[in-house]
């Protein structure tokens, strides 16, 4: 992957001007790339001016910013690869908190990072009379990122993803399969 | 009284044989000749793109985009081009196959769900490449002969290889599809090994 530094980092830098460097306490490689957050809203609304914070493993903050008129943000880092996720590809993790007004505020935690990543954020907006409890949610993660992590620790201890048989061979001329 | 009885059956025989032999409105095949191409898709919501999650809303997202936001999470945006663009065809067939068998479940009715149950949607998550593939393949369809709107459905498969259980199966092997690529494959010719008896054809 182009853009690796190949140093070994187990030391933390906060930046305010250029790249950001994610903190690690993973004696890992370092790598750059550029995370897009996309901010919107369940109608589908751009959320502009939301205030987006990455927070490293460390607890600290490693760059914030706010999103465009088309509800955007980028940021490049440096972060280090997670051996968690890195069987076929470097990939860090971060933390994302967005603030915006009219919604509630969201935690997106273990966002994939790359050399070229997106983070949608879908905000719920605040309906009176209602709790308007922050939310949780999980990055975007990959599901074949996903069966990889699956294939790889599994096969450390011998065992393997199940295989379903859920091809069949021929699809009938009315494809009308009940789906869930 | 007893010569009516009769009578009276073999009447309601003719009447129940007329019903029954009464013309059925043929249902005409949906095709790309006679079908457009949809410009909006209903997408059920449901909670952490879970396939067994509670729905949480219905929404409708314009067709281009929803194959946008569904492509980076069903192919790896940085896998070959061809594969990303026999995915882009595969991604948009499926769709516009559901959009004309809508459903309605736990009270909503929707074409496709965000989940692995249809395919992997996540609002606002296209990326440069995928975009450029769903760009790329947009005024094409991938149909039978007779032009008819069937999905191209798609399962993950395996690494390196080119997946051959499912050449010929009308499933396309996601992995496969990138291996096929990485060798050379252009994206029809991985889309023909995938799906036999299909055409390309032009769609506006």
């Amino acid at each position: 992957m182009s853009g690796t530094t190949g140093e070994v980092c187990a030391a933390q830098t906060t930046s305010q001007n250029g790249p950001a460097e994610l903190s690690s306490t993973l004696n890992t490689p370092s790598y750059h790339g550029t995370l897009v957050v996309r901010v919107g809203d369940p109608t589908g609304k751009h959320v502009a001016k939301a205030k987006v914070i990455l927070v490293g493993e460390n607890g600290k903050i490693i760059q914030s910013g706010d999103t465009n008129p088309q509800g955007q943000w980028v940021t490049h880092l440096t972060y280090h690869a997670d051996p968690r996720l890195s069987m076929t590809r470097p990939l860090g993790t971060t933390t994302a908190l967005v603030f915006a007004k009219g919604y509630n505020e969201t935690v997106v935690f273990e966002v994939p990072l790359g050399q070229s990543s997106v983070a949608p954020v879908t905000l719920t907006p605040f309906v009176l009379g209602q709790r308007n409890e922050p939310q949780a949610t999980l990055g975007n993660l990959h599901h074949i990122l996903v069966a990889d992590m699956l294939d790889y620790y599994a096969a450390q201890l011998g065992i393997a993803r199940q295989s379903v048989s859920d091809l069949p061979m021929r699809v009938p001329a009315n494809n009308t399969a009940p789906r869930p | 009284m007893r010569r009516m009885v009769p009578a009276l059956s073999l009447l309601i025989c003719l009447i129940a044989l007329a019903w029954s032999a009464s013309p059925v409105k043929a249902q005409p095949l949906q095709t790309i000749y006679n079908t457009p191409q949809p410009t909006v898709v209903r997408v059920a919501i449901r909670a952490f793109n879970n396939p067994w999650g509670p729905i949480l809303w219905v929404q409708t997202v314009g067709f281009q985009e929803y194959c946008s936001d569904v492509l980076p999470n069903e192919w790896m945006p940085d896998w070959n081009p061809q594969a990303l663009e026999a995915g882009a065809l595969a991604a948009k067939m499926f769709a516009w196959y559901n959009t004309l068998h809508p459903v309605t479940h736990q009270g909503f009715t929707y074409d496709v769900d965000n989940t692995t149950n249809y395919q992997y949607f996540k609002d606002l998550s296209g990326t440069p490449q995928t975009d450029a593939a769903v760009q790329a393949v947009w005024n094409m369809a991938y149909v039978p002969p007779s032009g008819e709107i069937l999905p191209l459905d798609y399962r993950s498969g395996w690494h390196d290889g080119p997946n051959w259980v499912f050449v010929g199966s009308t499933f396309m092997s996601q992995w496969g599809s990138q291996y096929l690529a990485s060798v050379g494959h252009t994206f029809l010719q991985i889309l023909n090994l995938y799906y036999p008896n299909r055409q390309l054809r032009w769609v506006s």
